[in-house]
């Protein structure tokens, strides 16, 4: 419902008309607010009334009326009969709607006495004044005002007649004037920037005054979006702190799983690292990193915190794909800004993401149905080597060593390796023979220890076996609905989103429903809860950093093996690889990805609310609401006898794991607002919260179980193995708060807000529990003062400035404490009998505690301003700001001489990241021809260590580089955090002089610099000072900032007719990856894509060094030094759609068809598979562990249509 | 005005009913702290914790970084092992060709878990303290076991690097870890907790495992032997062969076979002085076993793995030295200096498993093959060595030589596995075969040692004698009803005049009795040579095995270095000179 076309003929209209106005607005703009109407126009607002005028009469139509009501007119007939019969569409029209319809056009009014409705004369001289502005006696006139869904005028605003090149605009009230009319038939088109453009067919009579109000509905990036808090809602004018707003438009147009991913690229300000994969979230970091333990930001669904990670002793569950449908997504909002974000105290510390899902809309009711079905394929495949380089590569590093070369057995013993037409495995290392020789008669094949395969001398390509597109579907149905005492909406859908790796998947189906009730005039209630099912199978992403150089990653094992090996064997088994000695490394993920299609993992996950609300007195509200989380977790797996293995154990195995993760808050707040004289308006609440996560989880392993079959994978089929111990544990934190906040706004220009918030929190020592966390901002709308009107082309403009103080204590439960764990078999049990066979069960400290740990605060300024200019449209938003981290939690590392237990969490460090933002929207041409509207926003910021808590160290190393141990991140004062650490690449060693006149390398890992090898940077002493011609761990330095120096998303959407396209490019630029992976799989032993531009006396201009079998450690190579580093800049084609949206027809309100393709086009320098590296570890920013699931393109045919 | 009451009393009951401060103290979830164990089951399951840290693997620790037995600290280094190669344990390597550096991991790891194992005998002493239900005697015990374990914990850090910090309970009270000093000298402190244990300790116990009185005068006794105090040894020493008895209350003496010394079977024997108790199929997932020797096993155990079976591999110089001369002695010169390595003996370096070989046939220590493994002699009861195949195939052997370790692997017939493949079982993994931290053959060496430096040397000849006298008539290794090899091997029977003779001659005997058990690097540092030996060792070493080539031992090697680690977070620590 977009016009609204109220009726009056009267400047100072009646009460009613106002009272009537304002309710009717209310509804439509889905305000959830009590309003103590007038007993009048409530009645006739009840009342629906089902008409259709055909050319009418006025008295005919209250004829009509009272045949269907038990109201009765009075009216004198005289003057009813002066006006032109009426033309009305077939509606179901509020008795009060109706009676604004038929007299909007005349000087009549009305009036309701008991179940009368007297008809009356407007005063003369009012219809004089009214006559005084028709410019001619014969034309007609519109004229009214237009607003906003908050009922403010919209400044600015268009309207204009279509074709008539007659036109106006809003005044700072809202009203406009179209005079000089000729009566006729026209169309009407209001539209104003962020806003959705209505079109209207209206009439014109002579001498006619039609007053035609109109309420805008807002679109996104406008500063008139409404900036819900889930505390309170505001609109973006009035908002003094920062705030950008995301809609469900947006938000739809990317295909994805979570909402983590459809922010991408959104918002100035905030960052998403897309992990690729079914069902894996994006990370997401508002204003970079702000902490070293949890990051992720705080979400509010519908009022209801949601902490992802926090409160939770296993991880996985617990994931916003798993909790939320985006397609429910009415509306996101982020608050970047303390201001803001105080509110949430202790939890929004990382930013706050408000999520409104849909509710129903007032008028019948409606149903939708949404489709999109496609495939994903793969966005890079990485190119393989060949078997016979690989082998002539390993080759040439024993040659290069000086040493035999240990694989005869395999590649023969000539002077260059001949690649084998058949491997044999079994009990003894494999051995390559020809395709003539006996060992390879198959009829000596025997899966428990003689296996036969035929070599795969053209080469496996791993990547293509285990990658293919996969079949993507998603489907939405929606209904919903409202009437002036509930609303409701109800909305289902189903996911089935396939990996592009083999078995992987994930599949959602949920349901939502919203409901809201208004008892009585000053009672209401409400809920909302959304149900979801989850199922995935995907690669184990977490915790990477703890398994990043192994190759037990289906993804790393695909650069590792070797493309000599055949997938299957001669039998068709999958081909073993656990004796490929003469191989190289890697593990055939075949193998893997076949077991892991009987691993399954069941999430439910429930989140809701329910509120209770009365006004008890006027402008008085109390709220106490219940918000809940269940999110329970099965995940089974079954592993058949290790088929890969070359001696099979026979032994099955089955595991079990349930994990639940609980969450309830109860909220109580009371709030109160006034306006005194149109001048102070003044709002205020108060709240009280307590809060519980409980979280529990349970393994266990069963083995050799009845049957292979999927129907025996239960626990009860299987035997417990002494060797595989039940596991279990749990985590509960608590936490309390109360909070306020005062907003003040003088004359709509100066506008005053001020938080305060108590928090107590369970995480920390007893004496530690509590913070206070304030926060202050004010405004001031230039545009609004007087010396502002002559500039016409500024159409709003509000500085803003705010500081607040956020605490975090988003850290695991229980690390206040030292802990002994008592009767350990592992770490604890000791064979005190010397039985060799038993042990007694003993205790050892496991943890550290720290009483004294406290909350981490984050402490920021911002300077914004928030403009429109032309007419609204274009609209700018810009952001300053200063983030301070002080007393950030990190389980520092502890001298040894304490011992082997966990780490405490201490408050160790300062840092500071400093950033601008720029947001801009534009909105141009002419949305029936050709229209068009672009978005744009980029961000920056800096980020600087100001402190380290000199007790503990002078720097932190957050990551090691696995082939040398040494450390790789590091995070020291007057630098970024998490910074590059390494030795600075000088280039390849020449030649033997090269290498003398070079400084040497000794105390780093190997004395052998050599020719072929790398050579550094000497760039001081061991103590300081001047170089000291010997390269050694002080030589290292920072190598490269994992920060981008900024962050970009361009968003343009043209129309033309019914067509739309959408063009949606994201990137970054100016950050450093360091490609870790690439040790591993350019570097002998996992011979990878690439790998070949070695260096030799022939290749000196090679970009690799020369392989030789002096291991990482023999050589000084495998550092971590600036050869790893690369530019990470990228700017990603996100999305490009084109939709058709078919005219309107009486068999649906809308239809509209799409097609759409997803990360169609990446532009980047960086060498690996993907810049996206981030997985969420702020130790490993900008590490790129080559473990990541790969991203994929999508191409998707989609629909929607409206009943 | 009612509603408005109403109003008042819901929020009101609301916000006072949330407003329990106890709801924010949440205890810590399924395990205690330290106060839950201040009484005697709590004590004992302390102390239960701190002896698990001898078998080296406690929450921070590798497995071979942290080996209880000492083998990459002990043997690598002292050429009586090769390690196999840079791509299979690159630390191990690192260390073996003496390029270790502070930022090499296993250094941390070691650290650690020797303070590790102070922590949790410093928990012991400090809930021992504070029990309310121990008497006076069981107080005293407790605390004197753990004060011994305390004190081995920390010779273990004393001896790989000489300055480190000594932690006790006042420091876990203070909890000022990141200001500890090394440049107090702790021999003192070690000394004072071991004579608290010698002072306090029963001489037998009620469980083997556990140390008694005489276990911490052996103790303190090696405690003397690396500060050279000859004469406070010499006398400890003396007592102790006299009077000691094992924990289980019997006399010191040798095992009449000297493989009972690394046989589950057999283990708290007479011999046993102190021993870690590895155990097996416990629940432990193989944690009690001896992980830190996980790999140091011949190939068969793995088939045809890549990564085991390379790691400890007796070095050609160290089976040399079981020669004998045609006296059955050791083969020296007059001045006691080793003339074993100057020709090799016969190997199948080299030799596929098909190629014919025939065995060294010249006169043999017969403790060679109950130390190494080696073509053509029955290892243990798993059957003859077939050469290659067992040594990891060519490659294998290039990398690591032909001979295979012995002492830390257990019997076929004693595999307890389950499923006979289990990694984390007996079978494949970790042996429950106890391994010595002191065994009385070595007790008896100290004490010839100490007759050589102070005393008589004749005293020091019938020490070393009654040593060789077991390996004389010790039980040997057979090939069916014969001696599996040319076994000949007797006692000095000439009176011993010469001091330096003597001297070398207890080192000799020393090697040859406790080979690959992890002492020998140490006691070359004691003893002053360990540079000397080294190079004059990898000279000839680096002819016969690739990756010793360019390997030199540098004057710093004496000592590891300090984890670079460890002195960024306690800048009080002060790195060993030359690293």
């Amino acid at each position: 419902m977009h016009a609204l076309p109220a009726v009056s003929t009267s400047k100072t209209k009646s009460r009613i008309m106002r009272v009537s106005c304002f309710l009717v607005a209310i509804s439509c703009s889905g305000l959830q607010m009590l309003m103590a109407g007038s007993g009048k126009a409530q009645g006739l607002n009840d009342v629906k009334v089902s008409l259709e005028l055909n050319n009418e009469s006025l008295k005919t139509a209250f004829n009509r009326i009272e045949k269907q009501t038990d109201f009765r007119f009075a009216y004198n007939k005289k003057e009813v009969d002066n006006y032109r019969n009426i033309t009305l569409p077939k509606d179901n029209y509020t008795l009060q709607n109706l009676l604004e319809i038929l007299l909007g056009n005349t000087y009549l009014s009305y009036r309701l006495v008991r179940n009368k409705i007297i008809i009356f004369q407007k005063e003369k001289e009012v219809a004089a004044a009214v006559t005084s502005q028709i410019s001619a006696p014969d034309d007609g006139s519109i004229k009214g005002k237009i607003t906003n869904e908050q009922d403010q005028p919209v400044v600015g605003a268009s309207i204009e007649l279509v074709g008539q090149n007659k036109g106006s605009a809003a005044d700072n009230l809202g009203n406009y004037t179209l005079p000089g009319i000729k009566p006729g038939k026209y169309t009407l088109r209001v539209s104003g920037i962020g806003f959705e453009t209505i079109m209207q067919d209206i009439t014109v009579t002579d001498n006619q005054v039609l007053e035609m109000n109109f309420q805008l509905k807002s679109n996104n990036s406008a500063l008139d979006q409404v900036i819900v808090t889930g505390y309170s809602r505001q609109s973006k004018r009035d908002v003094t702190g920062a705030a950008s707003t995301v809609s469900a438009d947006l938000i739809s147009q990317t295909p994805v799983t979570d909402v983590t991913t459809a922010l991408q690229g959104r918002v100035a300000g905030v960052s998403v690292d897309d992990q690729g994969g079914p069902g894996n979230s994006g990370i997401i970091r508002i204003r970079g990193v702000g902490s070293l333990g949890n990051n992720d930001p705080l979400y509010v669904i519908d009022g209801v915190q949601v902490r992802i990670g926090v409160g939770n002793s296993s991880n996985g569950s617990q994931n916003i794909g798993n909790l939320l449908n985006p397609n429910d997504i009415e509306s996101v909002t982020i608050l970047k800004d303390p201001s803001l974000t105080a509110l949430y105290g202790s939890e929004g510390s990382n930013g706050v993401i408000v999520i409104t899902t849909k509710s129903g809309k007032r008028g019948e009711p409606q149903l939708e149905y949404s489709t999109y079905i496609g495939d994903q394929m793969p966005s890079k495949y990485p190119t393989m080597i060949t078997p016979q380089d690989q082998a002539s590569a390993l080759f040439k590093s024993y040659v290069n060593s000086g040493q035999s070369f240990p694989y005869g057995s395999f590649y023969g013993t000539g002077s260059t390796p001949v690649l084998p037409d058949y491997i044999i495995e079994g009990p003894t290392p494999n051995t390559g023979v020809a395709a003539n020789d006996p060992a390879a008669n198959p009829s000596l094949y025997n899966f428990d220890n003689y296996r036969i395969l035929k070599a795969n001398k053209t080469g496996t390509n791993w990547w293509k076996t285990l990658l293919k597109p996969a079949f993507t579907q998603n489907h939405q149905v929606a209904i919903s609905g409202a009437t002036d005492k509930s609303n409701y909406a109800i909305t289902m859908g189903y996911l089935d989103d396939n990996g592009i790796l083999l078995n992987s998947y994930f599949k959602r189906i949920s349901l939502r429903v919203n409901t809201d009730f208004k008892i009585k005039p000053w009672l209401r209630i409400g809920e909302n809860v959304e149900f979801s099912y989850t199922t995935n199978n995907t690669i184990n992403t977490s915790n990477l950093a703890n398994n990043q150089n192994n190759f037990n990653n289906d993804i790393t094992n695909l650069y590792a093996l070797s493309p000599l090996l055949p997938t299957h064997d001669i039998a068709g088994n999958i081909a073993g690889t656990g004796g490929a000695q003469n191989l190289l490394g890697g593990s055939n993920p075949l193998i893997s990805r076949t077991n892991s299609a009987s691993a399954k993992s069941y999430t439910e996950g429930v989140i809701g609310s329910a509120y209770i609300e009365i006004e008890p007195i006027k402008n008085l509200t109390f709220q106490s609401k219940i918000g809940a989380q269940f999110v329970p977790n099965q995940y089974h797996s079954f592993s058949d006898s290790f088929p890969q293995e070359p001696i099979p154990s026979h032994l099955t195995y089955y595991y079990e794991g349930n994990s639940s993760y609980t969450d309830w808050r109860w909220l109580n707040k009371v709030a109160y607002s006034i306006t005194i004289k149109d001048i102070h308006k003044i709002s205020a609440f108060a709240a009280y919260e307590a809060r519980q996560y409980q979280s529990r989880y349970d393994n266990i392993v069963m083995t050799n179980l009845i049957s292979n079959l999927p129907n025996f994978q239960y626990v009860s089929a299987g035997v417990l193995n002494a060797n595989f111990p039940p596991s279990g544990l749990g985590a509960v934190q608590t936490g309390t708060s109360v909070f306020g906040n005062v907003t003040y706004s003088l004359m709509d220009k100066y506008l005053f807000s001020g938080t305060i918030r108590y928090d107590g929190s369970s995480i920390f020592g007893m004496n530690y529990q509590y913070g206070t966390f304030p926060a202050l901002s004010a405004g001031w709308r230039v545009s609004q003062e007087k010396f502002m009107e002559p500039i016409t082309w500024v159409n709003d403009l509000k500085l803003r400035a705010s500081w607040g103080k956020a605490g975090n204590d988003a850290i695991p439960q229980g690390k206040q404490f030292g802990l002994i764990t008592s009767n350990d078999p592992i770490y604890g049990g000791y064979d005190l009998g010397g039985t060799n066979t038993s042990q007694i069960l003993g205790a050892y400290g496991s943890q550290f505690g720290n009483p004294y740990v406290h909350w981490e605060t984050n402490v920021t300024t911002n300077i914004g301003a928030d403009a429109a200019f032309l007419k609204n449209r274009l609209t700018v938003s810009f952001n300053w700001y200063d983030r301070k981290t002080e007393g950030l939690l990190y389980p520092a590392p502890e001298p040894g001489t304490e011992g082997a237990g966990a780490v405490p969490y201490k408050n160790i460090m300062s840092f500071t990241n400093k950033g601008i933002e720029l947001e801009l929207g534009f909105r141009g041409g002419n949305p029936d021809k050709f229209g068009y509207d672009m978005n744009f926003n980029i961000s920056g910021y800096k980020s600087n260590v100001d402190f380290i808590d000199g007790d503990s160290a002078t720097f932190i190393d957050l990551a090691t580089f696995a082939p040398t141990h040494y450390n790789l991140t590091r995070s020291m004062v007057g630098h970024p955090v998490s910074s590059f650490y390494g030795f600075v690449f000088n280039g390849i060693y020449q030649n033997q002089a090269d290498v003398q006149n070079s400084p040497t390398q000794s105390g780093i890992p190997s004395a052998a610099a050599g020719v072929g090898h790398f050579k550094f940077k000497d760039l001081t002493g061991p103590n300081g000072g001047k170089p000291d011609g010997n390269v050694g761990p002080e030589d290292e330095t920072f190598i490269g900032n994992p920060n981008p120096k900024f962050s970009f998303g361009y968003n343009l959407n043209l129309y033309y007719h019914h067509f739309d396209v959408g063009i949606f490019i994201q990137g970054v630029y100016g950050n450093k990856i360091f490609n870790y992976w690439r040790a591993f799989s350019q570097w002998p032993g996992a011979l990878g894509a690439g790998s070949l531009n070695t260096w030799s006396p022939q290749n000196t201009n090679a970009k690799l060094p020369i392989y030789t079998q002096d291991g990482v450690n023999g050589n000084n190579d495998a550092l971590p030094s600036s050869f790893f580093v690369e530019d990470g800049s990228y700017a990603r084609l996100k999305t490009l759609q084109l939709g058709y949206t078919f005219p309107k027809n009486s068999a649906f309100k809308r239809l509209r068809i799409y097609v759409q393709a997803y990360n169609l086009l990446t532009l980047t320098h960086y060498s690996g598979l993907d810049p996206e590296v981030n997985n969420g570890n702020p130790g490993t920013l900008g590490v790129d562990f080559g473990t990541q699931y790969p991203s994929s393109k999508k191409i998707l045919f989609g629909l929607n249509l409206g009943l | 005005m009612k509603r408005i009451f109403y109003f008042i009393t819901v929020v009101s009951t609301v916000i006072t009913a949330g407003c329990h401060k106890s709801f924010l103290n949440v205890p810590p979830q399924g395990q205690q702290s330290i106060e839950a164990y201040y009484n005697y089951t709590g004590v004992q399951n302390l102390l239960t914790g701190a002896y698990h840290d001898l078998t080296g693997i406690s929450t921070n620790s590798g497995w071979w970084s942290t080996s209880g037995t000492y083998w990459v600290y002990g043997d690598v280094t002292a050429g009586d092992a090769f390690t196999g190669g840079p791509n299979t344990l690159p630390d191990v390597s690192t260390i073996e060709q003496f390029e270790v550096s502070p930022f090499t991991g296993y250094m941390d790891d070691q650290w650690t878990t020797d303070y590790d194992g102070v922590s949790r005998a410093n928990n012991t002493i400090i809930a021992a303290e504070n029990a309310t239900d121990m008497n006076d005697q069981q107080r005293t015990e407790a605390l004197a076991e753990a004060r011994f374990l305390r004190a081995h914990y920390h010779f273990n850090a004393k001896i790989m690097w000489k300055n480190v910090p000594w932690v006790d309970e006042t420091v876990v009270k203070t909890g000022n870890y990141s200001t500890l000093s090394n440049s107090v000298d702790i021999w003192p402190m070690i000394e004072a907790d071991l004579q608290f244990a010698y002072d306090s300790l029963p001489e037998q116990q009620s469980q083997v495992g556990r140390v008694n009185k005489w276990a911490a005068a052996c103790y303190l006794a090696k405690c003397y032997m690396f500060q050279a105090k000859y004469d406070s040894a010499l006398a400890l020493l003396n007592t102790i062969i006299a009077q000691g008895k094992n924990s289980a209350g019997v006399a010191y003496d040798l095992n009449s076979c000297f493989h009972d010394n690394f046989d589950a079977a057999t283990e708290n024997s007479k011999e046993a002085v102190f021993q870690i108790q590895f155990s097996v199929d416990d629940n432990s997932y193989g944690y009690n076993s001896d992980l830190g020797e996980t790999g140091n096993v011949p190939n068969l155990f793995y088939g045809p793995d890549p990564y085991y079976g390379y790691w400890k591999r007796p070095t050609f110089n160290l089976v040399n030295a079981f020669k004998t001369d045609v006296n059955g002695l050791p083969m020296m010169d007059a001045s006691g200096t080793d003339t074993s390595n100057v020709t090799n003996m016969t190997n199948d370096m080299g030799l596929a498993g098909s190629d014919p070989f025939t065995p060294y046939a010249g006169t043999l220590d017969p403790r060679l093959d109950w130390s190494v493994g080696r073509r053509g002699i029955p290892y243990l009861d798993w059957g003859v060595d077939p050469g290659q195949d067992w040594a990891g195939g060519s490659s294998g052997q290039a990398i690591g030589g032909p001979y295979l370790p012995m002492k830390n692997v257990y019997m076929a017939s004693q595999d307890y596995g389950i499923g006979g493949n289990n990694f984390y079982a007996a079978g494949g993994a970790g042996s429950s075969v106890n391994y010595s931290i002191i065994r009385f053959a070595e007790v008896l060496l100290w004490a010839a040692e100490s007759e050589v430096e102070i005393g008589s040397l004749e005293n020091a000849r019938a020490l070393v004698n009654r040593v060789r006298t077991r390996a004389v008539s010790t039980c040997q290794v057979m090939n069916g009803a014969n001696p599996a090899a040319n076994y000949f091997v007797n006692t000095y029977a000439t009176t011993w005049t010469d001091q330096t003779f003597a001297r070398n001659a207890v080192r000799f005997e020393s090697r040859l009795e406790l080979a690959l058990e992890g002492h020998r690097f140490f006691d070359l540092v004691r003893w002053g040579i360990a540079e000397d030996y080294m190079n004059a060792y990898l000279q000839t070493e680096q002819t016969r095995i690739d990756h010793l080539k360019g390997v030199t031992f540098k004057a710093q090697n004496i000592y590891f270095p300090i984890p670079q680690k460890e002195i960024g977070l306690d800048h009080n620590l002060k790195q060993n000179t030359g690293y």
